[in-house]
């Protein structure tokens, strides 16, 4: 660019600018909202906290637990605890990979080889694997989620090492049960109901307890 | 606390100062960017309320560049939002100098020429030619590479040339035959 020609541009948009004339700043309105915007920013990472530390809370509640407590975590032996009535056979839907369920009013579910995916109220996604090495599909178990809705606890989690699910008891509540075509050897579990932490149960079609993890309130 | 009411007050006056002697620039620069007047207010107020919500963790040093980067996303994510193409409409400023028809016409080119404009080449002309950045200070505003600036500066600086009467410059006219064409019509085709 010739020097002729940047001068000319130059002064062709100062002389736009200049043609402007700027009231006075508002600065009464932008501290209000920046005061604003900065509460709910402070708020907005408390409550990310606040979910960090339930988060770590309920993990620590399965993994610390079983160790004070052996029996009730181990995969149960037949005749360990046996089932006030034989629980009635359900078997799971089947869903294709990808396909959203509505588990709850605000919260959609689905299923990838990979592993469980939910949607999050803000719009965001929440994923829990199956292929990342952190459970064990040889053997019979069962994993929690549960988060806090205006009404009711939505849980969810994975069940896995059987091929042959009845049914998942969360408290007195049956949750409803998906798994991927082709018996992939594990699948989601999903109830709301109205405690925290009741405590799940994974049966077998004779109503054998396969995996069970205990409620906070459990004794 | 006393010492955070003290800090914040220190804060805001600081900030205050700040905002004041930034205003009329940075409406400046929202006008040439958005093309509206009153959209360049309102874009310049949003960015002055997000720098205040993180007023005490920016660097004073680095205030001018956080502010430009901010007005730029700021515009950026505002039409992308609204969807906008056409705020930058060409308008006969109000209180440009009407009498002279010149400059009119000229500013009136500039709008034209600016609205052809992507944002980022909007952006980029903007402050090369109204903020007087070199390459270098643009792609730190933007947070991109300089070769992406100056790829950005040269489609927008081509797109300018069009309008001759901000540049000067004559565009290249269609291909011509390199000796004059004889006189004799039907022989140029």
């Amino acid at each position: 660019m010739n020097p002729t020609e940047e001068a000319r541009l130059r002064e062709a948009f100062a002389d736009a600018a200049d043609g402007v004339t700027p009231g006075p700043v508002p600065l009464a309105a932008v501290v209000r909202s920046g005061r604003a915007r900065h509460r709910r920013r402070t708020a907005g990472l408390a409550a990310c906290c606040g979910l960090l530390v339930a988060a770590l809370a309920v993990t620590a509640h399965r993994f610390v637990l079983p160790v004070q407590d052996p029996p009730a975590a181990a995969p149960a032996a037949p005749t360990a605890s046996p089932p006030p009535a034989p629980p009635e056979a359900a078997r799971p839907r089947i869903v294709r990979p990808g396909e959203r369920v509505r588990a709850a009013p605000d919260v959609l579910l689905w299923l990838t080889a990979q592993g469980k995916h939910w949607s999050a109220p803000d719009g965001g996604e929440n994923f829990r694997s199956v292929t990342d090495g952190n459970l064990d599909l040889a053997s019979p178990g069962i994993t929690h989620q549960a988060e806090g809705r205006a009404r009711g606890v939505f849980h969810s989690g994975i069940y896995y090492g059987t091929k042959a699910p009845a049914r998942v008891e969360i408290g007195n509540t049956a949750a409803a049960l998906l798994e991927l075509p082709g018996s992939p050897g594990w699948g989601v579990w999903y109830a709301t109901t109205p405690s925290a932490d009741p405590g799940v149960t994974l049966y077998d079609g004779a109503g054998r307890v396969l995996a069970q993890l205990p409620g906070r309130a459990t004794p | 606390m006393p010492q955070d009411n003290t800090a914040d007050t220190a804060g805001t006056a600081d900030f205050a100062d700040f905002a004041t002697a930034a205003w009329p620039r940075l409406v400046r620069t929202a006008r040439l960017l958005t093309g509206d007047f009153h959209e360049a207010e309102d874009l310049v107020q949003t960015t002055l309320a997000k720098v205040y919500a993180r007023w005490r963790r920016i660097p004073r040093d680095e205030v001018d560049l956080y502010v430009r980067r901010a007005l730029i996303n700021n515009n950026l994510s505002r039409l992308r939002k609204k969807r906008v193409v056409h705020l930058l409409t060409p308008f006969l400023p109000e209180r440009a100098h009407r009498s002279h028809a010149e400059s009119v016409e000229q500013h009136t080119v500039l709008w034209q020429a600016l609205r052809d404009l992507s944002p980022r080449q909007r952006a980029v002309m903007v402050l090369r030619y109204w903020e007087d950045l070199n390459e270098q200070d643009i792609a730190e505003v933007l947070d991109c590479s300089v070769g992406t600036v100056k790829t950005h500066a040269r489609r927008g600086l081509e797109a300018l040339r069009a309008h001759t009467a901000l540049t000067g410059h004559e565009p290249p006219a269609p291909a011509a035959p390199a000796t004059p064409a004889p006189a004799s019509p039907g022989a140029n085709r």
